[in-house]
């Protein structure tokens, strides 16, 4: 397993996936914490990423795995953890 | 035996429509005890994080909530016959097709979600109720409204309700409005009033949905509302 992915494509992703109709690619930064404090996204946003990135990028994150939090952590932190464990989900 | 009579206390009222209604001589503008309008919903009060959650029903309760709410805390009553028939019919047709669904759909599906969001939207700690009543939703929220009104006649009462077209699965044979949404704000020991008693209205004198029979009535101060005729009285006294 293992794809190539840009920051670019993992902002749209999220911003297609939570419908953050008001913001652009450029205004999320790549190292800015996405959930409290960050982009200020919640635990709501958490669930939908998951099953979004299971559908598209066939990652499988699971929610009682530490190591979730971590790769949620920043859209970098995304790109390393899809860039390593993601594929592109079949037509 | 006396014919029963329903008092309603006549504080503001807002209607709002995504589409002009036909037919139904109501005008756009604010008179009155009614404000009226049509379009798109005014929801820019809303921040975006917390708007991007909000379905068509709930933009259309947020545009006459946010017009009548007093400050501070005021207990609300929410009524929709099909609440969000187009989101939960998403959800079903995605469970049949084996998916996975969307946890902000779902959490934002049940029927009392709207007056949920709109309670911390405002930070509105006082309780709300979410009900349907078949065809006759918009009179039993209304009359599950003035109960809480009775039970504590010092606090207002903000009454919403809220409907859109079924989506096409489930469409009705006859013609359904568009999406509308009607706030009623209601209290007051010493607000104007109106009174309705029930009569034999005649089955095919009731034209059109009774929530534009009762926006009429209110904003002329009488008239007839389903099976119960109207009239406006300068004081109710509760």
């Amino acid at each position: 397993m293992g794809m190539m992915i840009t920051p670019l494509e993992i902002k749209t992703f999220i911003i297609e996936t939570l419908g953050l109709e008001d913001l652009t690619p450029e205004a999320i930064g790549d190292d800015d914490p996405l959930f409290a404090g960050g982009l200020g996204l919640d635990s709501i946003d958490a669930l939908e990423l998951g099953i979004a990135l299971r559908r598209r990028y066939q990652v499988q994150a699971a929610g009682d795995d530490p190591g979730t939090r971590e790769h949620f952590a920043s859209v970098n932190a995304l790109v390393a953890y899809v860039s390593q464990h993601g594929a592109d989900a079949p037509a | 035996m006396p014919s029963p009579s329903l008092s309603i206390p006549r504080l503001r009222a807002c209607a709002w429509f995504e589409e002009e209604p036909a037919g139904l001589g109501l005008t756009a503008g604010s008179d009155g005890p009614l404000e009226l309008g049509w379009g798109p919903p005014d929801v820019a009060f809303v921040e975006p994080m917390a708007r991007r959650r909000l379905s068509r029903l709930a933009r259309g309760f947020c545009h006459c909530a946010e017009r009548l709410s007093p400050p501070g805390d005021v207990q609300v009553v929410f009524a929709s016959r099909h609440g969000e028939a187009e989101r939960t019919l998403g959800l079903l047709k995605e469970l049949a097709a084996g998916g996975e669904i969307s946890p902000a759909l779902f959490s934002t599906s049940v029927h009392n979600a709207v007056p949920g969001l709109w309670s911390i939207l405002k930070g509105n700690r006082a309780p709300a109720t979410a009900l349907a009543a078949g065809a006759e939703t918009f009179g039993w929220g209304l009359v599950e409204a003035l109960g809480a009104l009775e039970a504590e006649p010092e606090a207002p009462v903000l009454y919403v309700y809220a409907e859109d077209r079924l989506p096409g699965l489930w469409a009705e044979s006859e013609p359904q409005p568009g999406l509308h949404a009607v706030a009623l704000l209601l209290g007051g020991a010493t607000g104007r009033g109106l009174t309705f008693q029930r009569e034999d209205v005649p089955e095919q004198a009731v034209v059109g949905p009774e929530v534009f029979q009762f926006l009429a009535a209110w904003r002329e101060g009488q008239g007839t509302w389903g099976r119960w005729r109207g009239r406006f009285h300068p004081s109710c006294d509760r």
